[in-house]
């Protein structure tokens, strides 16, 4: 079986977002860039898949920058087993999953795993575009998944509640906690992934009709009243005033 | 002409609050600019289906599957598809949802309509729409293009695009198109259990949310009361979800649900910045702590310095004899 995890690569959830004034977009120098949480958790599933089960194959994927290799080689010294980067700097989400259709058209996988969103623009969109782009079945958000008779039996959060739905491969399924625990890499890990495969493929496309030309950083004011613990009636006076209680 | 389709919501055959928003505010759309034409489609099993009488459309179309697995496939919004063709409709708006998102990005890709989330405003100028989004998890604010092309849009829950509504009081009973969708997906269904309760805390107006400081998952009695008094959905903190003291379901956060409710009220949480990314696009946010240092108390509208396990059972008397 052929597992791929398309990651992102994201500010740090800490990270502090600034923008210099003269500057259209919101400043990335000084950001430090993990790969996106939700990824993380996909692939941690993959690596216990790989780990438990014969004859499973797992490669990371990434549509990004140069920039980005450091942390590709992380994943490798998680477990998987080779990478391939998408060289290009994608402007929307369908592009991305456009890629990621070009690559697993050509390469056959039996399984896509990627976040539930990335944490940076999101969308939570590639996943479902990704499956619709290769007609393949979907699940998101996907919070423990197995392999089960040749498909995979997968728990999901729906509008309503939960499902535990079994189902045939191919498939592309956004993940989210608690699917796996996140790994940490180990020093043999971190030996061997020096060698191992990173591939670098163009972007098949690079333009874009919808992006972004504009960023700036999201400033609430909160009002920032202290309410004196004896004086709790003044905070349901000011909140009804705002606010319809039924 | 522009050939606008809301999808709308329904929760026992009504419209939900934030289907209702989103139609006032496309509503407002077809009002201000010539040229837009205001259709509606729901995914839901509706009986009947009442909207504001302000609103110019005679019927709805149904295109009626409750359960998330039908839509797992692309064959499956086969009929939706063509009827969105035949209707030549070019823009799709939708409210956030799992069973939304999942219909959203596969409708972009099968009709090769641009795909937008999370937006924050939207403005049409000469068939152009300029939208723009939340990004970074509420950090930052994205500008995009103005785009002339078709597009798919999946606006927030709780998006109002700032329109006050005129007399909603009105209403009127439209006529329901039901279109066929066949199940075209080989999965199965193993198991399903629903989300117990009348207040879902994804679509909950008012949310109590609780943290470590509630020192023991004995102790939430008094969060479920002041809930239960308010009406609220009740949330928790990461640690406190995989301290396994609350259910998955309630983490809120990066890596949980992320949250808009009117009031947000936070009890013994700390506000570490993953909790508050899933917190910050709420409308008024108190909380409760005994820690000055707390960093959610910056983030915070209305801060009351003090031990919870005295301040809640007050404030829902207070709440009670309201």
């Amino acid at each position: 079986m052929k597992i791929l995890v398309c990651i992102s690569i994201v500010p740090d959830t800490t990270s502090k977002i600034t923008k210099e004034e003269s500057d259209n977009f919101l400043k990335k120098s000084d950001l430090t860039f993990i790969v996106g949480p939700y990824d993380d958790y996909a692939l941690s599933r993959a690596i216990e898949i790989k780990e438990s089960t014969e004859n499973v194959e797992v490669a990371v994927l990434h549509v990004g920058l140069e920039s980005s290799e450091p942390l590709i080689r992380k994943c490798l010294a998680l477990g998987a087993d080779y990478a391939i980067r998408i060289n290009g700097d994608p402007k929307s989400s369908i592009q991305i999953a456009n890629e990621i259709c070009h690559y697993v058209k050509e390469n056959n996988f039996d399984l896509i795993l990627m976040g539930k969103e990335a944490i940076d623009y999101n969308s939570g969109m590639i996943h479902g575009l990704v499956a619709s782009g290769l007609n393949f079945n979907h699940f998101s958000p996907v919070m423990k998944l197995d392999i089960k008779n040749q498909g995979i039996e997968v728990q999901i959060e729906t509008d309503l509640g939960k499902s535990t739905i079994q189902c045939n491969l191919p498939a592309v399924l956004g993940c989210q906690e608690p699917i796996a625990e996140w790994k940490i890499p180990s020093m043999r890990g971190i030996m061997t992934a020096r060698t191992k495969d990173l591939k670098v493929y163009e972007m098949k496309n690079n333009e874009s009709n919808f992006e972004i030309i504009n960023e700036s950083v999201n400033e609430t004011n909160r009002k920032q009243i202290l309410i004196p613990k004896e004086n709790l009636d003044l905070l349901v006076q000011a909140l009804k005033k705002d606010i319809q209680f039924n | 002409m522009i050939n606008l389709a809301v999808f709308l919501d329904f929760k026992q055959n009504k419209l939900t609050n934030n289907s209702k928003s989103l139609l006032t505010f496309a509503n407002s759309l077809v009002e201000n600019y010539s040229g837009i034409q205001l259709h509606l489609y729901t995914v839901q099993a509706i009986s009947n289906c009442i909207i504001p009488d302000t609103v110019k459309v005679e019927s709805i179309t149904s295109f009626a599957v409750d359960n998330h697995m039908y839509f797992s496939t692309n064959a499956s919004l086969d009929n939706l598809v063509n009827h969105l063709k035949d209707s030549n409709i070019t823009h799709v708006f939708s409210s956030k949802s799992i069973l939304n998102d999942l219909i959203g990005a596969k409708l972009s890709m099968i009709l090769h309509y641009e795909l937008i989330t999370n937006i924050k405003s939207l403005q049409v100028e000469d068939g152009h729409f300029h939208f723009s989004k939340s990004i970074f998890s509420g950090k930052a604010i994205a500008k995009m293009n103005g785009i002339a092309g078709p597009c798919i849009a999946i606006f927030p829950k709780g998006f109002t695009g700032d329109i006050i509504p005129d007399d909603q009081t009105k209403t009127k009973e439209i006529k329901i198109d039901q279109i066929t969708s066949a199940n075209a997906s080989t999965s199965i269904i193993i198991e399903e259990s629903l989300i117990q309760g009348d207040i879902q805390l994804a679509e909950a107006e008012i949310v109590v949310g609780a943290g470590r400081g509630l020192k023991d998952p004995q102790n939430w009695g008094i969060i479920e009361k002041l809930a239960g008094t308010i009406k609220a959905a009740t949330a928790c903190s990461k640690p406190v979800s995989d301290l396994n003291w609350r259910p998955h379901h309630e983490h809120v956060g990066q890596t949980g649900i992320k949250i808009s409710p009117k009031l947000y009220i936070a009890c013994g949480i700390s506000g570490a910045i993953q909790h508050l990314a899933g917190v910050n696009g709420s409308g008024t946010i108190v909380v409760i702590n005994n820690d000055p240092e707390a960093p959610f108390i910056k983030h915070a509208d209305y801060i009351v310095l003090g031990d919870l396990f005295t301040v809640v059972p007050e404030l829902t008397k207070l709440f009670d004899e309201v």
